[in-house]
């Protein structure tokens, strides 16, 4: 009879644990790192066949290893494209190719030149077009300028994700160290359980992980190139960029890089190292043969004022006295000839056919050869750019006029060798590439330097229609400037567009096995609310059992009196 | 499927799909809104690069067309100031005509009547020849600011006696098409003082001949005659010119018409790559609605019913 008030206790206690498991469930319903749990109820004997009620023998925490497995590398694969998509959106966005972008201001640079044919003595029809070339210059830049920028701020990033996952590493670490513990004292730490699963959960999204159980409720985190988290030891990481410039992810005492193969830092240092690096090299060589090729058209032609009497290249070689293809030079040099036209104060011009070859010749030996030109002094100035003058009464230029009086003829192309674009001498643009590239401040300051004409005269359009047709010339791969400038933005967007597909589809992916993991693991809280009705019934019943075993007491004890 | 629906399981596709149909409600919305299909490169990029390449075609035709006009502009005073030289030299060649006539002849004082017409004649025709309609000069080839004639000597009443070219030999070109050029300001020399007939030259000897008293008799008679063959040679040559000119401006007429055409063509061609399909983008706007009215409707209605409502 004394059995009675055990088993009725031992429902009530019972009972009462399930009431908290239940209330834990339902109170955990919307957190997604938690595991479903519940008591398992074993009917206690004393081992004589007495009963002696329920006990709650353990609280079981639901998992779905391989789905949790699937979910660590999906995780990953998502973190990588998310990562990849913000980046190559940015790019998008930075490379102006809209309205009044840089390849409309392209288009307008050129079609003004066009229409500079119908008035080219007019320096206000010359105004609005050094505008748009300067406009279009200061785009470049900014658009260079902005890629520069995102690249640093990545940078940054790389950084500060990278001490995100150590400190992931070190806590999942103290966890792993926490959870053998309680283990070894034979208690459940669910919760430990659920922190270090949601850790991970995190980390497999910033880069590629894998899970290893150990005996001991530890669980070891690796990655494919490097051991993270080994026990309760964490390893810790650093990035910083290398002689290159690109940035490396080592372990702590070691300098072999580590390549993760998927998640959110991957895909950055991905883009910072390689993606960013080419969309940046594109728009530079870019930049560079539209520089290149306008000034080779604007250096041998003449422009409203005539011949020069003095000018400054723009580029500088690293050294003056190598030969010019080793001399670092942005711009290419062939062998061939330039001709200079030299006019002395009675307007007698003479020409001078100076040979080029830049595998022998150094800067210093071209402006010996320019200053044994009689009327001619030039030299290489101390930011080693050639610097060539008229002397008192002589000008020149390099339009290949007829000597006066008339010679031997026009000389149809007098730069050859390309090294007047090559040393930016008399150039339209300054600058090499897509950060440095500006209008000549000298063009802007007098539009009527533009060179439209060869022969001098100011309705001379010759050099305007050679001008114009670089527009139609196949300059970067096969492909005139504006349309390379079109398929530059259309890889970015096309990059944008298949990341955008693909991280749809992971993002249903990882869903759909969020899902399947929360079918075993999840909480479902009409589930709880039955199960909470179950053991209210079962507390009133044990209840009802005891008031009536008293009530049975009673009245035996009643007999007694 | 899954045997298990938890209330997460439901809140997180909700919430999952709500965004993507939200976003593709968004991006049909946009679109119908702005008129524009493709306003970034990730929004097609086959159909950016191709609008990028027509694009620039159709900036292209819009700067030939404006350079075209004015060539056309440029070509039209050229060939209305030739036409005043026409007349100028058919009514030389009329006072040439009368000259010749035997009681005109004799007339010393109608002569010198007819040689001051004449000099008024040699003014206008040199003014012809050095306008400039736009601030430039219209025959003096690519030397567009300078003017293009002027009077190298005069006789001893001060009377231009020759007329010196003063501008470039090479004409001044405008850019029509791709490598396509026009001339448009023609070298003076080679429109006034041709050697098959010098303009400046049959006037000047006319008037000369007319001012001359010592000529008489069939001396007299020879000049003109040879005055009327001179001014007959100006004007065929002046005439060559305007037919070369209005051929010119007939190749512009027809390079425009051309351009015009393609430019509506390249622009419809913009419309249909860039431009909404409007009855494509709105059946997909309304499909995205109704889908993300009933996302919103089942959400509602998953989350009304559970067993706490019928525990009491």
């Amino acid at each position: 009879m004394i059995n009675a008030f055990t088993i009725g206790t031992s429902a009530i206690l019972a009972g009462q644990t399930a009431l908290n498991v239940i209330g834990q469930n339902i109170a955990n319903a919307a957190n997604p790192g938690y595991h479903l749990q519940t008591p398992n109820l074993v009917n206690s004997e004393a081992g004589n066949a007495t009963p002696t009620g329920v006990d709650v023998a353990s609280i079981t925490r639901y998992t779905n290893d391989p789905v949790r497995t699937a979910i660590l590398v999906a995780n990953g694969a998502q973190g990588l494209l998310n990562s990849r998509l913000s980046i190559r959106q940015q790019i998008e966005n930075t490379l102006g190719s809209g309205t009044g972008g840089i390849g409309d201001q392209l288009n307008s640079f050129f079609n003004q030149v066009t229409q500079l044919t119908t008035q080219p003595a007019s320096t206000v029809a010359r105004q609005p077009l050094v505008a748009t070339a300067s406009n279009l210059a200061q785009q470049i830049n900014s658009a260079a300028g902005a890629i520069d920028n995102l690249r640093n701020e990545l940078g940054q990033q790389i950084t500060s994700n990278v001490a995100q996952l150590n400190t992931y590493a070190s806590q999942i670490a103290n966890l792993n160290d926490r959870i053998a513990a309680a283990e070894q004292q034979g208690t459940q730490p669910n919760d430990l359980l659920d922190q270090r699963d949601s850790l991970i959960n995190s980390l497999s999204q910033m880069v590629d992980v894998k899970t290893v159980n150990q005996p001991d409720g530890v669980v070891n985190v690796l990655s494919s190139d490097a051991a993270i988290v080994t026990g309760n030891f964490a390893n810790t990481f650093q990035a910083a960029p290398n002689a290159g410039g690109s940035f490396v992810v080592t372990q702590t005492g070691s300098t072999q890089p580590i390549t993760f193969n998927s998640g959110s830092l991957s895909g950055q240092l991905q883009e910072y190292n390689t993606n960013i690096p080419a969309t940046r090299s594109q728009l530079d060589n870019w930049t560079n043969q539209l520089i290149g090729n306008v000034n080779e058209v604007q250096a041998t032609g003449l422009g409203l004022n005539g011949p020069l009497s003095s000018t400054t290249g723009t580029v500088s070689v690293s050294s003056a006295t190598v030969p010019l293809n080793s001399a670092n030079l942005p711009f290419p040099v062939q062998a061939g000839q330039l001709t200079v036209s030299v006019t002395d104060s009675s307007g007698n011009r003479t020409n001078t056919a100076i040979a080029i070859n830049p595998a022998t010749q150094s800067l210093q030996d071209i402006a010996t050869a320019l200053n044994g030109v009689t009327g001619l002094s030039a030299s290489v100035t101390s930011g080693n750019q050639l610097q060539i003058q008229g002397q008192a009464g002589y000008t020149f230029d390099f339009a290949g006029r007829d000597t006066n009086p008339p010679g031997g003829g026009a000389v149809a192309n007098p730069d050859t060798a390309g090294i007047l674009s090559a040393l930016g001498v008399n150039g339209f643009f300054s600058g090499s590439n897509a950060s440095s590239i500006a209008v000549n401040p000298a063009i802007v300051a007098d539009p009527g330097l533009l060179a439209g004409s060869k022969s001098g005269q100011p309705g001379d359009t010759t050099n305007l229609q050679k001008l114009a047709a670089i527009q139609n010339q196949q300059l970067v791969n096969g492909q005139t400037l504006s349309d390379n400038y079109a398929n530059q933005a259309a890889t970015v967007g096309s990059d944008v567009h298949s990341l955008t597909d693909q991280q749809t589809v992971q993002t249903n992916l990882v869903q759909s096995l969020n899902n399947q993991e929360q079918s075993v693991t999840g909480v479902d809280t009409n589930q709880e609310l039955a199960q909470l009705l179950n053991y209210q019934r079962m507390i009133q019943g044990a209840s009802e059992y005891m008031s009536t075993v008293n009530t049975a007491l009673d009245s035996i004890l009643n007999i007694i009196k | 499927m899954n045997i298990r629906v938890t209330s997460q399981m439901q809140a997180n596709d909700v919430i999952l799909n709500m965004q993507q149909q939200s976003a593709q409600l968004a991006k049909y919305q946009n679109e119908v809104s702005s008129g524009v299909r493709v306003s970034l490169p990730s929004d097609d990029p086959a159909a950016f690069a191709e609008i990028s390449h027509v694009q620039a075609s159709s900036d292209n035709l819009a700067a030939y067309s404006q350079t075209n006009n004015d060539a056309s502009s440029t070509l039209n005073s050229a060939v209305s100031a030739l036409t005043s030289v026409n007349n100028i030299l058919v009514q030389a060649k009329q006072l040439a005509e009368e000259a010749n006539n035997a009681t005109t002849s004799s007339n010393p004082t109608e002569l010198a009547a007819m040689a001051n017409q004449v000099n008024g004649l040699i003014t206008q025709a040199l003014s012809v020849a050095n306008s400039q309609p736009d601030g430039n000069s219209l025959f003096a080839g690519s030397a567009i600011t300078t003017t293009a004639f002027s009077v190298a000597t005069t006789n001893a009443a001060g009377q231009p006696e020759t007329i010196a070219y003063n501008g470039a030999t090479q004409a001044s070109s405008a850019l029509i098409g791709p490598g396509q050029t026009v001339n448009t300001r023609y070298a003076g020399n080679a429109v006034f003082q041709q050697a098959s007939g010098d303009v400046f030259k049959a006037l000047i000897s006319l008037r000369d001949n007319l001012q001359n008293t010592t000529l008489t008799g069939s001396a007299q008679n020879q000049a003109f005659t040879q005055n009327l063959t001179d001014l007959s040679n100006a004007l065929s040559a002046i005439g060559n010119v305007t037919a070369q000119q209005s051929s010119s401006l007939a190749t512009l007429q027809a390079v425009q018409n051309l351009n015009t055409n393609l430019k509506t063509t390249v622009d419809e061609q913009i419309g249909a790559l860039k431009g909404t399909d409007y009855a494509d983008a709105t059946v997909k706007m309304q499909e995205q609605q109704t889908a993300l009215q009933a996302t919103y409707a089942t959400a509602y209605q998953l989350f009304q019913t559970g067993l706490l409502n019928f525990i009491h």
